[in-house]
């Protein structure tokens, strides 16, 4: 800011402002004290003595795009630097942004402007937005997404046709009972690279049709296509099932229309909406051949060569909801507001048969009971809201939310044949004789939230919230929730705040019947011949449906002692009792801290630092179940229990600084970050039980960079940049050969692991 | 190079760059402001010296004066900030008077107060339940996350928006720094792909009504319905997954085989205590097929659901 002259005579010419005149005249009273201070008022055309900055108005007041264009070098090959932007094979890369706004001036008499905004074009993660119209009038949206996915660049297969809906073997496999047997499955081994790659191209229009009603429209259509990995089975119980995890194609295209008609003014506000997506997939299945000669359990044709397997791939399917949303103002401090959403989810893709193996479909005498599903979910969402801020202190919400997931599918009983291997079974004790279980979901939720200032700087926030659910095909049919919050918060000074956060939540239900799925899901003729009438252990209570006791609390901490320091401290601890759960999730316990701190030492420069510690430890038990005889006894053997800690540390971390020069010439800034994990599953056994220590789970990913920017003119800057990362990761479950497993061929990949250094020099033009 | 594979994608954005190209820039800036009485007013203090530059807002939708649905034209700055006759005096003991509405967190005017001015225009849309909000009841000013007086306001761009969200979440900045996380970092997907910040009827203020809703809008093949369903997954895909980031694979909340014997306690191998004594031995083939490779999902593939007439254990 100019220097100014100070003091109330430094305004010598007293004049008033019309708008201060206007307001003066319409308020008598107070009209009187501010005609006696009339001499404190500036004259709109007194100079300030301070001269003008041309070159700094310039670029507050006028809007600047810009292009980068140039180039980058990548020094090593990963899939996972790159596996979101492209960017994992050594090499170089092209660097293209762009940023072009034209409009007007701020006062021109059309409010017309387009912009078109690109980012990462010369990568695979590109896009581009263009938008266009009059502002207050239209605009229209154009844009193209892409976002690519890398998975592994170190897989391999046996497969011969990836990409397709057929893999077939290698001419001359030598097939085996199990992968010993198989003496050319090394040799045979080709890479296969595994990706996605989302294209995404969209349209979108809005229109305001008056002061207080536009219109909106858009529509999206996205293309992914790539790899993925899949377990793939032939076989089905009593030890026969023989794997191989194979390429997946994905070749999806997902279509969404949306158009919705609002009205807005002070009062009241009111939305219609219809939203449309069509999702297809261009494979229904995916058939291989089977790798595994012909053993015990197989029907006739399954084993190599003659035998093949076939998954479903996801089904074509239809959503469409239509919605209204209203609120209405009561007054200044009060407002109600309701949202009413009916949508429909459907899918009716033709059925695979039973299987693709043709002795075995011989078999069939029940067939399908129908030729596709007919699958249909209705959804209801109604949700009611009524806020005050009834006075400056006090504030409340109170909430409703109704969700319901009518799943309207019809419900038939299928006799499957058990993993393209065996002979259909329709015999009235067949474990073969299924019906599906199309479960529905109903949840009531009323919530009140209420805020009260104590003091000025204290303030204090507390919620009470109930949940009750309805599930059908479910081991716990109604479930209720009950949970209480609060939080304190206090200012000291203007320059340190403080908050502490508490939360206790209690969830319960229905009579756990963790029999029912399994009642409801197989034959009478089958329940009957199995000792219990269960599957799951009866003690087991899933994760989601247990009743459960959670505890939370955090404090929260801004620390700013002066305008160049800003401290945030925020520490959390969580914890949740399954208090009824003999088998299953025991607890989880969260704790977790950050530290976050910015200092600007100097004008134009600032440094920052942040640390994140994270420690995640859950409890789980279980039984080890032996069939037969020993099965009823096996639930309550204490020597059969086992028990599962796992525990999740993350420390992430991060330093950087940024300086710009006093002419804005020079900006120089370097980043460190640090993420490491660490993951531990520790195993201990009853008596009657073995277990062995598990390796640590370790990711530990290290990046360093530097960059620049020397601007050269009024418009050109070189940008300049160079990165360093390493990342060093080890899975016990991925880093082993394709042969390792018996029953199972896998893709022999190796746990990401790289050092690389990144180079990129870009020229800036502004105009 | 660029790789081969890329020149196909590249057509539609160079195709879209050269439109831009053909039209022709509407206007130029000028300096109008400067004779321009409604803000010189203001911006005879206010100028480009400021450390907190107030001449952008020239720059920003805001200030088109032909737009009817800006206020900006008839009454300037005061649109926002109010008259503010007290504060256009010359300073007292007590230093100068604020602004009627002063755009500050902490500042004079209180933060309900200060919302209060943008609500006015922008209450509708996906606004429309931004009172009686989370980020509402805890009394978070629209400027907290928004910065007005610029072209280019951080918070609305994919790329730069994390800034605003991770100055109060600050354990998500870790959480999608983990192995396993959505294309966050670099900026491919941002929170309000998935959130909407000023409130919604979604839990969490999710953009759609429901988990699961929000979560198809970008995995659409998950949404089925199928023949066999595996409940949870149909129910609410956080009972498996963690959103902004995990440890494990695939942003699952455990590793398997131990996730699934959280529900899955049945006899034979279902139940088997899992330790390591599945991993691999000296000889080849050793190791448990339930523990090594994909674990459980070597063989039950399916965990979103089968639409397969011979997939009820989620293997076709």
């Amino acid at each position: 800011m100019k220097v100014r002259p100070e003091g109330p005579n430094a305004r010598s010419q007293p004049v008033l402002r019309p708008l201060c005149v206007a307001l003066m005249l319409a308020l008598a009273a107070p009209a009187l004290v501010l005609a006696q201070e009339d001499d404190d008022f500036f004259e709109l055309d007194e100079p300030t003595l301070a001269p003008s900055d041309p070159a700094l108005i310039a670029e507050l007041t006028e809007i600047r795009n810009y292009v980068e264009i140039g180039a980058m070098y990548v020094s090593d090959d990963s899939f996972r630097f790159g596996r979101y932007t492209g960017l994992k094979e050594e090499g170089g890369y092209g660097v293209l942004n762009i940023d072009w706004f034209q409009r007007g001036a701020y006062d021109a008499p059309d409010a017309g402007w387009w912009r078109i905004v690109g980012r990462d074009l010369g990568l695979r993660s590109r896009s581009v937005a263009l938008e266009g119209g009059r502002q207050g009038s239209y605009r229209l949206r154009l844009h193209y997404d892409q976002i690519p996915s890398f998975r592994s660049d170190s897989a391999a297969t046996i497969f011969r046709g990836a990409g397709s809906d057929r893999l077939t073997l290698p001419s001359g496999w030598v097939a085996g009972a199990n992968t010993a047997g198989m003496p050319l499955l090394l040799p045979s081994l080709e890479p296969v690279d595994f990706y996605q790659e989302r294209q995404r191209v969209g349209v979108g229009f809005d229109r305001r049709l008056s002061q207080r009603w536009d219109f909106t429209s858009s529509a999206r259509h996205e293309r992914k296509d790539g790899l993925k990995s899949f377990g793939a089975v032939i076989g089905n119980s009593g030890g026969n099932p023989r794997a191989v995890v194979i390429p997946e194609p994905v070749d999806y295209e997902t279509r969404e229309f949306e158009f919705a008609a609002r009205y807005t003014d002070r009062k009241a506000q009111f939305q219609a909406r219809y939203y449309v997506s069509l999702f297809d997939n261009a494979n229904a299945g995916l058939t291989w051949q089977n790798p595994y000669a012909a053993i015990g359990g197989w029907g006739p044709g399954v084993g190599h060569p003659t035998g093949f397997g076939r998954i479903a791939l996801p089904p074509d399917n239809r959503f469409h909801q239509a919605s209204v949303a209203g609120a209405y103002n009561l007054s200044e401090r009060t407002r109600i507001s309701a949202d009413l959403a009916m949508g429909r989810m459907s899918q009716n893709d033709a059925f695979l048969p039973f299987t693709v193996n043709p002795e075995l479909a011989a078999s069939i005498t029940q067939p399908l009971p129908r030729s596709s599903l007919d699958g249909r979910i209705d959804t209801t969402s109604v949700n009611l809201r009524a806020t005050s801020r009834t006075s400056d202190r006090f504030n409340w919400s109170a909430n409703y939310r109704y969700d319901d997931r009518d799943n309207r599918t019809p419900r038939n009983e299928y006799v499957y044949i058990g993993g393209d291997s065996q002979n259909q079974d329709t015999g009235e004790t067949s474990n073969r004789r299924r019906f599906n279980e199309p479960a529905s979901y109903r949840e009531h939720r009323l919530r009140f939230d209420a805020g009260y200032r104590l003091a000025d700087r204290t303030r204090l926030t507390g919620n009470l919230e109930r949940r009750e659910i309805d599930r059908t095909h479910s081991e716990r049919e109604r479930a209720r929730e009950t949970s209480v919050g609060a939080a304190l918060t206090h200012q000291f000074s203007d320059g340190f705040n403080a908050a502490v956060r508490l939360l206790h939540a209690e969830r319960s239900g229905s009579t756990y019947h963790g029999e029912e799925p399994f009642v409801s899901g197989y034959a009478p003729g089958y329940v009957a011949t199995v000792p219990g009438g269960w599957e799951n252990a009866p003690g087991l209570r899933k994760p989601h449906l247990a009743d459960r006791d959670r505890d939370r609390v955090s404090l929260m901490a801004n620390f700013s002692p002066s305008e160049r320091w800003s401290i945030g401290l925020d520490a959390s601890y969580s914890h949740d009792d399954y208090k009824r759960s003999e088998l299953g999730l025991q607890s989880a316990r969260i704790r977790a801290y950050t530290v976050d701190v910015s200092w600007a030492p100097l004008a134009q420069t600032t440094v920052y630092g942040f640390y994140s510690y994270e420690n995640m430890d859950f409890d789980q038990v279980g039984a080890s179940i032996r069939a037969g005889a020993n099965r009823l006894l096996d639930i309550d053997d204490p020597a059969r229990r086992w028990a599962v800690l796992h525990s999740d540390d993350i420390d992430t971390g991060g330093i950087g600084a940024n300086w710009t020069s006093q002419d804005r010439k020079w900006k120089l800034g370097t980043d460190y970050v640090v993420a490491l994990s660490r993951g531990d599953v520790d195993v201990s056994t009853g008596a009657a039980l073995n277990s062995a220590p598990l390796p640590t789970l370790k990711t530990r990913m290290h990046s360093a960079s530097v960059h620049g920017d020397y601007r050269f003119s009024e418009q050109m800057t070189l940008r300049a940049r160079f990165s360093a990362e390493k990342y060093r990761s080890s899975d016990w479950a991925l880093d082993v050969p394709a042969n390792q497993l018996a029953n199972v061929i896998g893709l022999g990949e190796d746990s990401p692991n790289y050092r690389l250094n990144v180079i990129t020099l870009s020229l800036v033009y502004q105009f | 190079m660029i790789p081969v594979r890329a020149v196909p994608g590249m057509v539609v954005p160079v195709l879209l760059v050269a439109f831009a190209a053909l039209l022709q820039p509407l206007a130029v800036q000028a300096n109008a402001w400067e004779t321009d009485d409604k803000l010189r007013t203001c911006t005879r203090c206010h100028d480009e010296g400021e450390s907190h530059p107030v001449l952008s807002i020239l720059k920003t939708p805001h200030a088109v004066v032909a737009d009817p649905g800006t206020p900006f034209a008839q009454e300037g700055c005061a649109s926002c900030h109010g008259a503010s006759e007290q504060h256009m005096r010359a300073p007292g003991d007590a230093g100068r008077a604020p602004p009627d509405i002063s755009f500050k967190e902490g500042g004079a005017t209180p933060v309900a107060r200060q919302n209060a001015v943008c609500l006015d225009c922008h209450e509708g849309s996906t606004r429309m339940h931004w009172r009686g909000s989370t980020h509402e009841m805890q009394d978070v000013g629209c400027v907290g996350c928004h910065d007005l007086h610029t072209g280019h306001d951080a918070v609305l761009a994919k790329d730069t928006q994390t800034i605003a969200c991770f100055g109060c979440h600050a354990e998500k900045r870790a959480e999608i720094m983990r192995p396993s996380s959505h294309p966050i970092l670099e900026g491919k997907v941002a929170c309000s792909d998935c959130h909407n910040p000023h409130g919604s009827v979604g839990p969490s203020n999710l953009t759609e009504r429901t988990v699961n809703e929000t979560c198809y809008t970008c995995h659409a093949e998950k949404r089925g319905p199928f023949l066999w369903e595996h409940p949870p997954a149909r129910e609410d895909c956080t009972i498996c997954h963690k959103p902004h980031g995990s440890v494990h694979p695939a942003l699952l909340t455990h590793r398997g085989p131990w996730l699934c014997q959280q529900c899955h306690i049945a006899q034979q191998h279902p139940s088997t205590a899992y330790s390591g004594t599945g991993l691999p031995g000296e000889s080849i083939p050793s190791g448990a097929q339930q523990v090594l490779g994909k674990n459980c999902m070597n063989c039950h593939s399916q965990v979103h659901g089968s639409n397969h007439p011979s997939g009820p254990r989620l293997t076709r």
